[in-house]
């Protein structure tokens, strides 16, 4: 193991020693200015353009930066669209109601379905009647007031021996039938 | 070495001894790209787009201090670049005299630095089952003996990674020194 | 309801719930961006005169109010009221309900706006709830499941239509189950009210306090005889007979003021309704989310019926969404711009 190490250690000496060299200084010196003499002038002002706009990829620490930033938007974005495509396709999937009267009405609840039944029992179908359902809720308060007023009369009578038996005798002549309230 | 009045120039948009910049810096590029690449004509182009584009922004870089670790990137991520091409198209020959040179060169110190071909055959034997990252780790701590912040500031990694590639890169060579010694 | 429900809760609060005579009424919020609200009421009603005490909803001078009178091709003849006013604010709308003093005063009712920015999205929330009118009830969830809950939220047009139409028969059994649940949580909830209410009277008193299991036996004891007797429930509740037999005939002598007392309270509470009324909002941007019913126009709908709010608070919810075109534009200029310094470094190998 230490003479591994020994090893090692001769052969980076003899390799630091060893530095590679070039005959060719001037060829390469010559080429280079060359090569900048024959740079074309827009190509230089593109380059401060370009320089001036995207030096920051020569400095590491802004270089990761800018890239985690972007990356951050890039998947905020898709996040943000992926919550909403989700929320969205759960929303197409409830119920569209088209509704421009309210959805609970009076009419529509059990007493008013059943005043519906008093009023027209079998006779009428509940489809294409030809009187609407608030046009027998007026008749059948109107026959509500009228039974109520009935009543009160015929207490009044019934209290009143005299009066009924007038009420009597009038109806009697007058329709020649007998007639007992 | 690099004089850093002249860096200082030509930052503030003197390039007019921009020519002592390139004599100045090509050794030391010369020295990385080969190591690298293990072939002169390639790090010979390496160096010369490596200094067109030190020309295109030098203006751009904090302070003079910076630059040589600027050029070693540059210079490290064209050989890269490079890599990756050759990898689509290997061309990798061995040869035992160049090891048979290093042998006797780790016997007998006084002898000169090995020649580019060995210096090539040799690194590029060493760190053949390396990637391109952990080759340019190891070449740069180990042979250009530069600090670790150096290192971490070239290529753009970590001091953890650094330290993790380098110690996998050494246990490698170690191997390969007892395959070819 | 069938008849039978009808004839026991008429026994049972031992008084005719009467209406209000109460317009049919649709009160439409339209709700702006800014948190502002429209408010549109629409009521109709078959005689001319719109008393000022029997309208559902607070209204008063500061209204835009206008009359008209509709005919039908039957001839029915419907005086229709529209009122509007622009609220500044849910606060505003809250005051109003609190000074209300139309026949659904008692009610407690207040609406709540929610504007949160998400950069990509403002999102909008308005809800309007109704509190609970009974303290001691259970809530519906507890009776039944979440099919039968959809179904029994649900407008009437709706589930009448279900009920007439070709899948009937798939209907109907659903409907038949909700009723009896419906039978056996009213009763129950107005059970445990006059318990809950009985507790407190008594407890005053003696010092003591009733245990769960002891209401739960009561109300055991009230169904039954709400179902043998549900004929003769009202002499027989008069005289004392129910009483003592659902109490124990000791407490019931002891305690006969209080019980007394507790069902007045109870009936109270349950002449508390609505009639005939509805209620929709159309809210900014693209609606989202809501607990009612979506119409053709993307406003959306709640039927608001007595039973929703007995024993649970009655949450109407919506949420939508407008986009911040703005936020959309900056961030994709921002991310374009780093890809491209991205792409461009990658090019240039530096």
């Amino acid at each position: 193991m230490k003479a591994n190490e020994e090893k090692y250690r001769k052969v980076m000496e003899v390799l630091k020693k060893s530095e590679p060299v070039t005959a060719s200084h001037d060829e390469i010196e010559g080429e280079v200015i060359n090569r900048i003499n024959y740079l074309p002038e827009e190509h230089k002002e593109t380059f401060s353009i370009f320089s001036f706009l995207f030096g920051w990829t020569e400095i590491g620490w802004v270089r990761r930066s800018l890239v985690t930033a972007s990356l951050f938007l890039v998947v905020i974005f898709v996040y943000q669209q992926s919550v909403i495509v989700k929320q969205l396709n759960w929303l197409s999937t409830q119920i569209v109601v088209n509704s421009e009267r309210p959805v609970r009405t009076i009419s529509s609840d059990f007493s008013g379905k059943l005043r519906f039944l008093r009023i027209s029992g079998s006779r009428v179908p509940q489809q294409g009647s030809p009187v609407s359902e608030k046009q027998l809720d007026m008749l059948m308060d109107a026959l509500d007031k009228l039974q109520a007023d009935y009543d009160n009369l015929s207490k009044i009578i019934e209290e009143n021996p005299e009066l009924k038996e007038m009420i009597e005798k009038k109806l009697n002549e007058k329709n020649y039938i007998k007639v007992k309230l | 070495m690099i004089d850093i009045r002249l860096i200082e120039e030509c930052r503030n948009g003197n390039l007019s001894n921009f020519r002592k910049v390139v004599e100045a810096s090509t050794p030391f590029a010369f020295s990385v790209a080969f190591r690298m690449l293990g072939d002169e004509d390639l790090a010979k182009d390496v160096v010369q787009e490596s200094m067109v584009i030190i020309w295109k922004k030098i203006g751009s870089i904090k302070s003079p201090e910076v630059y040589k670790t600027w050029l070693c990137r540059i210079v490290i991520n064209k050989c890269y670049d490079e890599m990756r091409r050759k990898k689509r198209n290997p061309e990798y020959s061995q040869d035992d005299a160049s090891w048979s040179r290093l042998s006797e060169r780790i016997e007998d110190n006084t002898q000169d630095g090995l020649k580019n071909s060995e210096i090539a055959v040799i690194i590029s034997g060493l760190t053949e089952s390396l990637s391109p990252k952990q080759k340019a780790v190891f070449i740069l701590s180990d042979i250009e003996e530069m600090t670790s912040d150096e290192v971490a500031g070239i290529t753009g990694m970590s001091k953890l990674t650094i330290k993790a590639n380098l110690y996998y890169a050494r246990k490698s060579i170690r191997t390969m020194l007892q395959k070819y010694l | 309801m069938n008849q039978k429900i009808i004839k026991l809760v008429v026994s049972i609060i031992l008084v005719m719930i009467f209406s209000c005579d109460e317009p049919e009424t649709v009160v439409t919020n339209i709700i702006h961006p800014d948190g502002s609200v429209t408010r549109k009421i629409e009521m109709r009603r078959e005689g001319g005169d719109f008393d000022i005490n029997n309208i559902q909803v607070p209204l008063d001078s500061t209204w835009v109010i206008s009359e008209s009178l509709e005919i039908s091709d039957k001839g029915d003849t419907t005086w229709v009221k529209m009122a509007e006013k622009l609220f500044k604010n849910t606060d505003e709308l809250n005051l109003a309900y609190k000074t209300d003093t139309g026949c659904n005063s008692h009610l407690k009712r207040h609406a709540e706006f929610q504007k949160n920015f998400r950069w990509f999205n403002t999102i909008y929330r308005f809800s309007e709830t109704v509190e609970k009118k009974l303290r001691f009830g259970y809530p519906l969830s507890d009776f039944m499941n979440k099919e039968e809950l959809l179904w029994y939220y649900s407008p009437e047009n709706y589930t009448v239509s279900k009920m007439n139409g070709p899948d009937s028969l798939i209907y109907k059994p659903i409907s038949d189950s909700i009723e009896k649940k419906e039978e056996e949580w009213f009763f129950r909830s107005l059970v445990a009210e006059w318990a809950g209410e009985f507790r407190e009277r008594t407890g005053k008193q003696t010092g003591e306090s009733l245990s769960a299991d002891t209401i739960k036996k009561w109300e055991d004891n009230f169904m039954r005889m709400i179902k043998t007797h549900d004929k003769d429930f009202d002499s027989l509740w008069k005289s004392g007979f129910i009483l003592s037999e659902v109490i124990g005939s000791q407490t019931a002598v002891t305690f006969k003021t209080e019980a007394d007392s507790a069902i007045s309270v109870v009936e109270d509470k349950i002449l508390a309704q609505f009639a005939a009324y509805s209620v929709k909002a159309f809210m900014p941007g693209k609606l989202i989310s809501s607990n009612g019913f979506a119409d053709s126009s993307n406003t959306v709908l709640w039927p608001v019926s007595d039973d929703f709010f007995l024993t649970e608070n009655y949450e109407m919810w919506a949420e939508s969404k407008v986009p911040n075109i703005w936020a959309w534009i900056v961030s994709g200029v921002f991310v374009v711009f780093v890809i491209t310094g991205l792409i461009l470094r990658k090019n240039k190998g530096g």
